[in-house]
């Protein structure tokens, strides 16, 4: 019995389809093949993207694990102006350049600041990035457990927090992920105040920002 | 699909999903506005139409709220690639313009009943020429658009695979792709329904 169109859903091929312009980069930044689509520009997926309007993420109550093993939730720092983004741990290029990024907006931060905000990163990989693998993950990236929690989500909370972030990803059948980078800013409330793109993240923007969040300097 | 009586039961049971109640994170503010308050259907929301104006959260919770879960889109899709006649219609250019004129049609009158149609080959109702569907993982493909613009195309994906599609005539299906790719979690809209998976 023939199976559906997407039955050879995880190939290994890249291959473009060129009537709807999907396209899938390699994580090692090979260069795509170009689709044959028309030059129409659409809507672009990951822009700024409103996933709410003044409403707090922290309506979630997806229960998480962090890289202590300290049972915690997506609320974990209310109170605290958050950056909130998603990777695994076994992805070879772009997390590891996402939390990077993050480590130069942090660079940027002075003092008082630099002491308030906060970091949460919520796997993809609910089979291999166990606490223990997490732990490994922050000390590798010298991540004070203070600011930066690295946090395991089982299968559906990892879909619902991609939900709120407006995050895509897929698992391929050899285990990592297809994955858009989306780094967002929360304020203290836990709503959404800006999203920015993960891996040519505007550093200098991004600090900006946080200086000016009202909410904080206001604390 | 749901339909409107159905999904009326639960927010009566689950009164945190009452349009005036949820949270902006988990349903916007179009969630089920064809209902005529929070708790009443009213003339726009006839008992057997499919519940539409729902969002992602919203139908999780109530496939949720009975032990079920959403479809998975490979499932979805393999259901829909049946016609009527046939387990497997991807090869029936009439199946196929069938779907295609549905999706050419604006969505002006009112939406039909559920089960009016002939159901498929597996017995299952209305996966096409009804609404759109939720699938449990929407958010599970990667659509760019033109990627000769700009180089900022390589550093937004992280992918080591790719989608292979052995039909690539399969339209409607691109279509739904793409459709699926333009949602957010919390959006609702006037055509987008959803079913539940055992």
């Amino acid at each position: 019995m023939k199976r559906s169109s997407f039955s050879s859903l995880y190939s290994l091929c890249l291959i473009i389809i060129g009537f709807m312009g999907l396209a899938l980069v390699s994580c090692l930044g090979a260069p795509t093949k170009k689709n044959e689509s028309t030059s129409k520009k659409e809507h672009e997926v990951l822009k700024t993207v409103e996933v709410s309007t003044g409403a707090s993420i922290y309506a979630l109550e997806t229960p998480l694990v962090d890289q202590e093993s300290k049972p915690i939730g997506v609320k974990i720092f209310q109170g605290s102006p958050v950056l909130i983004s998603m990777f695994y741990g076994s992805c070879g290029y772009t997390c590891p350049l996402l939390l990077e990024n993050l480590k130069k907006v942090d660079r940027q931060l002075e003092g008082d600041l630099q002491k308030k905000i906060r970091y949460l990163l919520v796997s993809f990989d609910d089979v291999k990035d166990t606490p223990e693998e997490l732990k490994k993950l922050a000390e590798k990236h010298q991540l004070d457990y203070e600011r930066f929690r690295l946090a395991h989500a089982g299968e559906g909370g990892v879909r619902e927090i991609a939900g709120v972030l407006g995050i895509q990803y897929r698992k391929t059948p050899e285990g990592g992920f297809n994955h858009s980078s989306l780094i967002t800013l929360l304020n203290t409330k836990g709503e959404i105040v800006a999203q920015y793109e993960g891996l040519d993240a505007p550093i200098s923007s991004i600090a900006e920002k946080i200086k000016n969040l009202s909410d904080v300097l206001t604390k | 699909p749901v339909t409107n009586a159905q999904f009326f039961n639960f927010v009566q049971k689950h009164p945190q999903w009452k349009r005036d109640q949820v949270s902006k994170i988990f349903a916007d503010e179009h969630y089920l506005a064809h209902w005529q308050s929070s708790l009443q259907l009213g003339p726009k929301a006839q008992a057997n139409q499919p519940v539409t104006y729902v969002s992602w959260f919203a139908a999780k919770a109530y496939c949720e709220s009975l032990s079920k879960r959403l479809p998975k889109e490979e499932e979805w899709e393999f259901a829909a690639s049946s016609s009527e006649s046939e387990a497997y219609a991807q090869n029936d250019p009439i199946w196929k313009q069938r779907i295609l004129d549905w999706y050419a049609k604006p969505s002006s009158s009112a939406l039909p009943e559920v089960k009016k149609q002939a159901p498929n080959f597996w017995k299952v109702y209305d996966l096409h020429g009804l609404v759109w569907e939720w699938v449990g993982d929407f958010n599970s493909s990667l659509v760019s658009s033109d990627s000769r613009e700009g180089t900022d195309q390589k550093t937004r994906f992280c992918g080591s695979g790719g989608l292979k599609a052995t039909d690539k005539e399969d339209y409607a299906s691109f279509m739904r792709m793409a459709f699926r790719s333009s949602l957010r979690a919390n959006y609702t809209t006037k055509n987008l329904g959803f079913r539940c998976a055992q």
